[in-house]
């Protein structure tokens, strides 16, 4: 065990090694911080590059790519309001309301920072229970997955800002996007209208960048916004006239310490809500992130900033679906069972390799030394994404003193490359202009576009174990048969239905008084 | 004045430079000097599969011995019809590649698509993986007769799954059961997507069964946590020589899985040649790539193989074709087609919902709560002009970025948009210089990511 371990030291301190690990840190942030490339394609892209590299570098480079990247996908959130990764959908408003008071570097800072912390927790799940933990996978069938997807959804409509019933309008208005295109469990197409294109329905990348990119395009095209304000606020920060490294340090870590500290509970809750729900094969940082917003929103002293720039909404959401990253490697790792796409296609490297991942791999002392490099990767690439994500949030900043006469066009050029490169077709550009129009028109009427995010990631796959659990057994009963799943929907109906029942109950028990 | 008889002259400048460019690209591409641009492989399955494995396989030998960048693109979704309609309509001109699987000689009898093998050229055969059995560790089957037996007594007791239903493994199961005298939904079909998480279902004790093929299945068979109880193969596999064959177990039936490589119909004949050669030369392991082979490769990653060049390859398609169509046109498999929710149940219970919600909303009256920032007040003239301006230079992307390429199209656009929203035009034409070739150098040439080409290349 310990020699293993010196040895997984002794590779990993490699120069070639860290050179890989270096150039990957640097390849994930680029393509994180620009929307519409994904870490998956980011991966997919580096499969050539691996039969190049030996085991460790290999994997390594993957590992560093995958937490950069999710990182990264802060900045255009943050900064144009662009989600990079589907998990960001969560706290996009937070983040940007942050961005337009002019303390976007502070809101990035804070991301940065509860990401490496939550990394770090889930390396650490990762390497002290990989084995022990990795059984839950196995209890996880159609109606447990039923429940987790309904908890999932349910925390995005609750957790909205503003009307509770605006929020479960926005998520049906997801699900229903969801039911286009060919239904997997059906074979039957629908509502495609004799279009090819639509057969693989609506794809959640394009339609993120539209909701959320593009109807800000256009809502400051309409009110033609000036970018006096932004800049003020620059300025007072700013004005200080000290010329030390903390003049560029400050404006991103400077409230971060104190923030942590403040939060230092709440990262760990986070940091177990992203681990776990990581670790369930197919859930991942997305309904992570929700929930743990969701969490978060319930047990905060101040839930009205949620929503319109909460500091604490960002750290809680960013630590969860950064932990929920390692959680993944877990059922890959031991069960041989990929915990999201990322890892399916570790897997498939790892075969390459001619290394079986299954219990086997504990047990045969070099790939023992394979998986403790694993884990010292992602140790070392949280700490090596404080630098170098300074760095690019230092520079992504810059685009904020971009007047918005030039940012507007630009950002939309990079929503039509963005949109069109996620699968290299002009159709998804139809869905991001599509659904541009319809985030602006939901805006107007204060639908959150949160849920709709969501609604669409998930809504295939509720409908799909509602149909098998349905196939499997006819009676509704069936969806409680099994300890999770009824602990899990006992939970989720209590959530929908204790907001409804209290109010009579309230009032009956003043009466009674 | 004097700014718009510059503008006029830089506009016939640009004329001039785009009709020479023109020119230059016309006369560059041609079929003796292909390849000379990236190529591109559509792949209909999603990353990380068996399909997405042997794509990639493929495109980083094809670019060795081409020259050129081959890029994977997933084309994934509606049961492959996306990735197959994309692969096989592409332009003809050998640029773009097609990866076609099975599912092509199954969703024209599903009527899921109007597409044919015959729309394809096939080049090579690639993958060939028998369909085979898999139970739970401590299930209590141990060999394929003893299920039989066991649904011939209890028929729809047990569940089965591995992909969709009406994909290739349900087909095979089913049609195993129509081949033992069984009705084809006396094992209950729970359709799921992919051969992953039909394995983590099996191994939760949610399905009895899985139908999928070894190598999909080798992490976990490996390790002891799910049984193989047959393979629908004729010979057993050499990978796992263990598992036996259906036919050792008295039961002639064989199915599987396969994948290939094919060109649009209509690619010109001396690019299919170029391809064949050298997929050819690539498949019999001439080509060696760190120090492997690609039969190498494709063993080490746990795929079986079967080689079948042009017409053998065309041959086993038409075959292929002939006893998929048998099976899916079949009184066992149609009767079975619709049974428990419909399609329609679904998005019904979200259109109730969704009313439920709006009749909340206007008791409340909430409907017409307006954001504050987009008011009367706060939309101008020039704001809803240029709000349509942004609306038609995305239309006009659309609908010109395939015929005139990226730079030109995005080009233009980005400079009309800069200049209209107050950016002096000098300033604009620089911005524009400077952003569209750097966009176009970082995703097509540095990330790899294809770009809309149109006539001239870029």
């Amino acid at each position: 065990m310990e020699s293993t371990f010196i040895t997984a030291v002794q590779n990993i301190a490699s120069p070639e090694v860290l050179l890989v690990i270096f150039l990957a840190a640097v390849y994930g942030l680029f393509v994180g911080s620009i929307p519409g490339l994904t870490a998956t394609m980011a991966v997919a892209l580096l499969i050539p590059l691996t039969f190049y590299l030996d085991n460790l570098s290999a994997i390594a480079a993957i590992v560093t790519l995958e937490a950069c990247s999710i990182f990264a996908g802060d900045i255009p959130t943050t900064l144009v309001r662009i989600p990079g990764t589907p998990s960001s959908a969560a706290y996009t408003d937070d983040a940007y309301s942050l961005t337009q008071k002019g303390l976007h570097e502070t809101s990035l800072g804070v991301s940065l920072v509860f990401s490496v912390a939550g990394g770090l927790f889930g390396a650490l799940v990762l390497i002290l229970a990989a084995p022990l933990l990795a059984k839950i996978a196995f209890q996880f069938t159609t109606y447990e997955y039923f429940w987790l997807y309904v908890l999932g959804l349910s925390c995005a409509a609750i957790v909205s800002t503003g009307s509770r019933l605006k929020g479960a309008l926005a998520l049906m208005i997801g699900l229903m996007f969801s039911t286009v295109g060919l239904s997997e469990v059906h074979s039957v197409p629908r509502f495609t209208f004799g279009f090819d294109e639509l057969f693989t329905g609506i794809n959640f990348i394009p339609a993120m960048i539209g909701l959320f990119g593009l109807s800000e395009v256009f809502r400051n095209c309409l009110t033609s916004k000036t970018d006096e304000k932004v800049q003020q606020l620059q300025s007072t920060l700013n004005s200080e006239d000290d010329r030390s490294v903390w003049k560029h340090l400050k404006p991103v870590f400077g409230g971060v310490l104190p923030q942590f500290w403040k939060r230092k509970f709440s990262w760990l809750r986070s940091s177990c809500i992203g681990s776990t729900i990581g670790m369930i094969p197919g859930a991942g940082a997305d309904i992570a992130a929700w929930i743990s917003y969701a969490v978060s929103k319930k047990l905060s002293k101040t839930p009205e900033e949620y929503g319109k720039g909460s500091l604490d909404a960002v750290g809680d959401a960013t630590s969860a679906n950064n932990s929920a990253l390692a959680g993944a490697w877990i059922p890959a790792l031991v069960l041989g069972i990929p915990g999201d796409s990322v890892t399916a296609i570790v897997i498939g490297v790892l075969l390459m390799k001619n290394i079986t991942p299954g219990p086997e791999i504990f047990n045969n002392p070099d790939q023992l030394v394979l998986v403790h490099g694993i884990y010292l990767t992602f140790i070392l690439v949280n700490l090596l994404l404080i630098p170098l994500g300074f760095l690019a949030i230092r520079s992504g900043s810059q685009l904020v003193r971009v007047p918005r006469r030039i940012l507007m066009p630009l950002i939309l050029m990079f929503c039509v490359v963005g949109s069109y490169s996620i699968n290299g077709s002009y159709f998804d550009v139809w869905v991001m202009l599509g659904m541009g129009l319809i985030g602006f028109t939901l805006e107007v009427f204060e639908i959150p576009l949160g849920p709709v995010v969501l609604g669409i990631i998930l809504g295939g796959r509720l409908e799909q174990a509602f149909v098998q659990n349905l196939t499997k057994d006819d009676s509704f009963f069936s969806f409680f048969n099994r300890p999770i799943s009824a602990g899990l929907g006992i939970f989720c109906l209590a959530l929908w239905l204790i907001p409804l029942v209290m109010p009579f109950l309230r009032k009956k028990w003043q009466i009674e008084n | 004045m004097n700014q718009r008889v510059f503008l006029s002259t830089t506009v016939r400048l640009t004329l001039l430079l785009l009709s020479l460019m023109l020119w230059g690209g016309c006369s560059t591409s041609t079929v003796e000097n292909y390849p000379d641009r990236p190529i591109s492989i559509i792949c209909p399955w999603s990353v990380g599969g068996a399909t997405d494995r042997t794509s990639r396989q493929v495109a980083v030998f094809l670019e060795q011995e081409l020259g050129v960048p081959v890029n994977v693109i997933n084309a994934t979704g509606g049961r492959g019809v996306t990735g197959h309609s994309r692969g096989l309509k592409a332009r003809p001109d050998g640029y773009t590649l097609a990866v076609i699987t099975g599912e092509l000689n199954m969703l024209h009898w599903q009527d899921l698509t109007s597409l044919t093998h015959q729309d394809a050229i096939p080049i090579m055969s690639l993958v060939d993986g028998a369909a085979a059995v898999f139970v739970q560790n401590d299930s209590p089957f141990q060999s394929m007769q003893e299920i039989q037996e066991y649904v011939k007594l209890n028929p729809g007791k047990l569940t089965a799954t591995g992909t969709a239903s009406g994909g290739i493994w349900h087909l095979a199961l089913a049609g195993w059961l129509d081949f033992s005298g069984l009705k084809a939904d006396d094992i209950k079909w729970i359709p799921m997507n992919g051969a992953g998480p039909s394995l983590q279902e099996l191994a939760s004790g949610g399905v009895d069964l899985v139908c999928c093929s070894l190598p999909e299945a080798k992490t976990l068979y490996e390790s002891g946590q799910v049984r193989c109880l047959g393979v629908m193969a004729e010979e057993p596999l050499p990978e796992f020589k263990e598992v036996p064959t259906f036919v050792s177990q008295g039961m002639n039936w064989n199915i599987s899985g396969w994948n290939g490589l094919a060109l649009p119909r209509e690619t010109p004949q001396p690019i299919v040649d170029k391809i064949s050669n050298v997929m050819k030369k690539i498949t019999s392991g001439e080509v060696v790539l760190q120090k492997k082979t690609f039969p190498e490769f494709m063993q080490a990653a746990g795929l079986s193989t079967r080689y079948r060049a042009d017409k053998e390859f065309a041959g086993f398609l038409k075959s292929n074709d002939q006893t998929l169509g048998k099976l899916l046109t079949s009184d066992a498999f149609a009767q079975m087609s619709s049974r428990g929710t419909g399609p329609l149940v679904f998005p019904g219970m979200l259109a109730i919902a969704i009313c439920m919600i709006l009749v909340c909303l206007s008791v409340q009256k909430k409907v017409h709560a307006l954001a504050p920032e987009v008011s009367s007040d706060t939309v101008t003239t020039q704001g809803i002009v240029n709000a349509v301006l942004v609306l038609s230079g995305i239309i006009a992307y659309l609908l010109f970025a395939e015929k005139v390429g990226f730079i030109l199209t995005a080009g233009a656009i980005l400079f009309l948009l800069l200049w209209k929203f107050g950016t002096r035009w000098w300033m604009s034409a620089l911005i524009t210089a400077l952003f569209i070739p750097g966009i176009y150098t970082l995703f097509a040439q540095l990330l790899r990511v294809p770009l809309p080409r149109g006539f001239l290349g870029w």
